[in-house]
């Protein structure tokens, strides 16, 4: 489905029977870029409730695990 | 800014809406402006004068609530209603599509491109000003994927975007963001 984010949004709301994954490409486009740890955990509690949270929270982990380690690192 | 006995008085010139739902409306406005002091009635004191809400069914209208900005119609889908929605939370989340209008459009949403991401707004706004106290909730995957958006771009963009019609705004921030229009 080569649509916008948006355009499958409007598409899921007019055809709420068919399964489109937005909130996993959403999360795609929040993982590419470093977040505040309050935005973090706001998706992260907003994924947890999606029909996509199998997907999206595996990315979150991930996500954070990869921001932790670069936390560690300037550290040292 | 409008003063809240001008809305009423509008409220009430409307010869078209029964007073038990004149007096909902007058209720649910009041939770409104207590809550948003600083968003301006203008719009909706202008569209409540001539509003007209009507009933509609399955076959004309599926959405649960509807309105037209252009022929300012505020539909109500009975059938859907009656199948256990909260009537107090569907009026304001119709209420809210009024008072977020001017000639052009509704919210952010400019020629229909951002409907789902505007629905997805006008209910996260509904549960914050009047919670749900129905058995079925409405437009649950708009408020998940509006309040994804919303921890990337800011609800304050979303907010201001919504009640200044400011489409630009809303679309500056979701580029920045990388997210596609």
């Amino acid at each position: 489905m080569n649509m916008s984010i948006t355009e499958m949004m409007n598409y899921r709301f007019d055809n709420p029977e068919v399964e489109v994954e937005i909130d996993t490409k959403i999360t795609e486009k929040f993982v590419e870029r470093d977040r505040e740890q309050i935005s973090i955990g706001d998706f992260e509690a907003w994924g947890s409730v999606s029909k996509e949270a199998a997907k999206i929270e595996p990315m979150i982990s991930a996500y954070k695990t990869q921001v932790l380690e670069s936390t560690i690192n300037k550290t040292i | 800014m409008i003063k809240l006995e001008d809305v009423f008085r509008a409220i009430d010139s409307n010869n078209n809406i029964d007073s038990e739902v004149k007096e909902n409306i007058k209720e649910l406005i009041n939770i409104f402006n207590s809550t948003f002091p600083n968003v301006d009635l203008s719009n909706f004191t202008k569209r409540i004068m001539d509003l007209k809400i009507e009933k509609s069914n399955k076959f004309i209208n599926k959405r649960v609530v509807k309105y037209n900005f252009k022929t300012n119609i505020l539909e109500f889908n009975v059938d859907e209603i009656n199948k256990g929605y909260d009537m107090k939370h569907i009026l304001m989340h119709g209420l809210l599509n009024v008072i977020s209008s001017n000639d052009v459009q509704t919210g952010f949403n400019y020629n229909d491109k951002f409907k789902a991401l505007n629905a997805g707004y006008t209910e996260i706004l509904t549960n914050n000003l009047v919670g749900n106290d129905g058995e079925l909730s409405y437009l649950d995957d708009e408020v998940v994927s509006t309040n994804l958006i919303a921890t990337m771009i800011g609800n304050d963009v979303l907010f201001e975007s919504y009640f200044n019609n400011d489409t630009n705004k809303l679309v500056s921030a979701l580029i920045n963001e990388g997210v596609e229009v």
